[in-house]
């Protein structure tokens, strides 16, 4: 297995340290997929985490200059880490006037995705900066838990207000009650822990062109935000 | 002792005290021959500061030969024309006088209590490695590892100097996140690596110090040698020199096994209390207290040498070495630091006072 991918455009470091940041702060812990095409960063809906599920794809040509993978094997040319997407955003926040910002899977005293990055100086030798963030990684028997989701049959679609605006709405709402029901008015709802939205428009960091919400009536609210080159799906399951 | 600081000097003496309070709770206030000292060291005696300004720092100086203690929490005032410093002796009082814009006179009297001067022994010309740096490469480099981060590791060579984050071992150490910097020998000012050390030592206090240095421009110099030794920070103009002492680890690796110490009696509660009769821990005896030494002996890269400080510190329950403070009486008083502040007494032949115990009330100066 190796992975070796490198940014050197500064607003393309830029971007992919406000996605890692947004991941960051929806959970704290996230299957990272590699791909030779993109970069998924997954979050199985489990018990643990309220039900709560995340499928956040990106293209890699969009952010990395230099990218080269080599999956489990031929067949499965994939790789697959268990990741704490806080760790990778502090590394990359730190390194963001970067010259250039190199991150490979590596083994150090256990296996890490190392983030390193060369910072401009004013001698004539670059200071070099490396963060080893330790990963677990997943065996290929479990990777079918992460696999993309299914659009679900939703009832109702709706493009969403600026999400600036709702999470204003919804801050204020937070006061008022423990969940909050979508759509009152039509018979479709789906009544949601209010903590959870809340989570989710907050740790927004990236300004989506579409933003999108489907409800299955009583029982799902699929949130899903678009961007030219990122997309970011949210399900929050519907309290009885 | 009555002095008057005026114009931007109020704001340079506030980000010392500022910075200063970022190591200790307690303020040591010393006139001396040769300024006025401001001292401040944390409670596991650890990390030690001092700020001693000039006489020229001052407008006007008369300085008695008083010792005083007092707390201060302070903040940046930024409408400070002028300050006066007083003390009374007579009624146990320090005044600070804020002369401040739109004539607004602010008064803070604080009581203090009389203690014993708090000085720490080190001698950093002696040390084998010396660089001087911009505060802002000190800055840019602190910033890499998060704020709640304790220690840091510092190796040397010829050309390089690496800053890493130091994990304990015992903890989970295969899941925290490790971080490196590299720095190369022309980011500093002077870079002289004579013994190629490596130095674990609290990073929370540095960061007072790089404070001070960032806001007032001045150059930072780093006193480094080998394990066990404190690492010493400088800032120096011509009106003041601030010092931070830090203690670090003494990475001899015999000393990690040492992890139990049931033989020393329970440290005492009050550091400042010199009526203690006990003799707690032997030291290092072999440095002989006196005038003129200052420090601990230099490095020497014998393997025997090494062996017989081993004898002396086996029965050390903590591997962090300690700072050494000088007493008054000309003692030498070496505190334990971490998580075991022991106290321990190389033996004096002078008697000791018995420190003032005047109540002492916490006053907001800078605010």
């Amino acid at each position: 297995m190796k992975f070796r991918g490198k940014i050197i455009d500064i607003a393309c470091l830029n971007h992919f340290t406000r996605v890692v940041t947004t991941i960051s702060k929806l959970t704290k812990m996230c299957v990272l997929r590699l791909t030779p095409d993109n970069l998924f960063f997954v979050l199985s809906g489990k018990v643990a985490n309220g039900g709560v599920s995340m499928w956040c794809e990106l293209s890699q040509a969009n952010f990395f200059d230099e990218y080269q993978m080599e999956g489990v094997s031929s067949e499965d040319n994939e790789i697959c880490l268990e990741v704490t997407p806080e760790n990778l955003s502090r590394a990359l926040k730190t390194v963001q006037n970067a010259k250039a910002v190199k991150v490979k899977l590596t083994k150090k005293h256990c296996p890490c995705l190392t983030i390193a990055a060369e910072l401009p100086t004013l001698s004539s030798v670059s200071r070099v900066v490396t963060h080893d963030v330790p990963v677990d990684v997943i065996p290929r028997r479990l990777w079918h838990e992460f696999k993309e989701p299914s659009m679900p049959d939703f009832d109702v679609s709706i493009y969403l207000p600026p999400l600036k605006t709702m999470k204003n709405i919804v801050d204020r709402m937070k006061n008022l009650s423990n969940f909050l029901s979508r759509d009152p008015e039509s018979l479709v709802e789906a009544r949601v822990d209010i903590r959870r939205l809340q989570q989710f428009l907050v740790g927004q960091q990236v300004n989506p062109s579409k933003a999108m919400c489907n409800i299955v009536h009583q029982s799902v609210l699929h949130l899903i935000l678009l961007h030219e080159d990122m997309s970011l799906q949210y399900f929050i399951p519907a309290v009885a | 002792m009555h002095c008057i600081v005026t114009g931007g000097n109020v704001k340079v003496l506030a980000k010392a005290v500022h910075s200063l309070s970022r190591i200790g709770d307690e303020l040591y206030v010393e006139p001396q021959e040769d300024g006025l000292a401001l001292r401040s060291v944390n409670s596991s005696r650890s990390a030690y500061a001092c700020f001693l300004f000039a006489p020229l720092f001052f407008s006007r100086c008369r300085l008695h030969s008083v010792q005083s203690v007092f707390r201060s929490l302070t903040t940046l005032e930024k409408t400070v024309e002028k300050c006066h410093i007083d003390l009374d002796k007579q009624k146990d009082r320090l005044t600070f006088t804020l002369h401040c814009k739109h004539g607004l006179l602010k008064t803070h009297n604080l009581s203090f209590q009389d203690s014993e001067s708090l000085q720490a022994v080190f001698d950093k010309d002696s040390y084998a490695n010396v660089f001087r740096a911009q505060p802002r490469l000190l800055v840019d480099t602190v910033v890499h590892f998060p704020p709640s981060l304790e220690e840091v590791t510092v190796s040397v060579s010829d050309e390089r100097m690496w800053v890493r984050n130091h994990v304990e071992e015992e903890a989970e150490a295969s899941k925290a996140m490790l971080t490196e910097l590299c720095l190369a020998s022309d980011e500093f000012d002077h870079f002289a690596a004579q013994a190629h050390n490596s130095v674990t030592f609290c990073l929370k206090e540095l960061r007072g110090l790089l404070v001070f240095a960032e806001s007032t421009g001045l150059p930072v110099s780093m006193y480094l040698d080998e394990p066990g030794s404190p690492v010493v920070l400088s800032v120096t103009d011509s009106v003041l020199e601030g010092n931070f002492v830090l203690a670090t680890l003494s990475d001899d690796p015999s000393l990690r096994k040492n992890s139990t110490h049931k033989t020393a009696p329970p440290p005492p509660d009050d550091f400042m209390n010199d009526d203690m009769d006990s003799f707690l821990i032997a030291m290092d005896t072999s440095i002989a207290p006196g005038p003129s030494n200052t420090g601990p002996p230099p490095p020497s890269l014998s393997d025997d040498t090494q062996e017989e400080e081993t004898d002396d510190l086996d029965r050390l329950p903590n591997k962090k070495v300690c700072l050494r403070f000088l007493r008054k009486d000309g003692g030498v008083l070496t505190v334990l630091s971490k998580n075991t502040p022991y106290v321990c007494r190389v033996a004096s032949e002078q008697t000791t006072e018995t420190s003032g115990t005047k109540a002492c009330t916490l006053k907001q100066i800078f605010n």
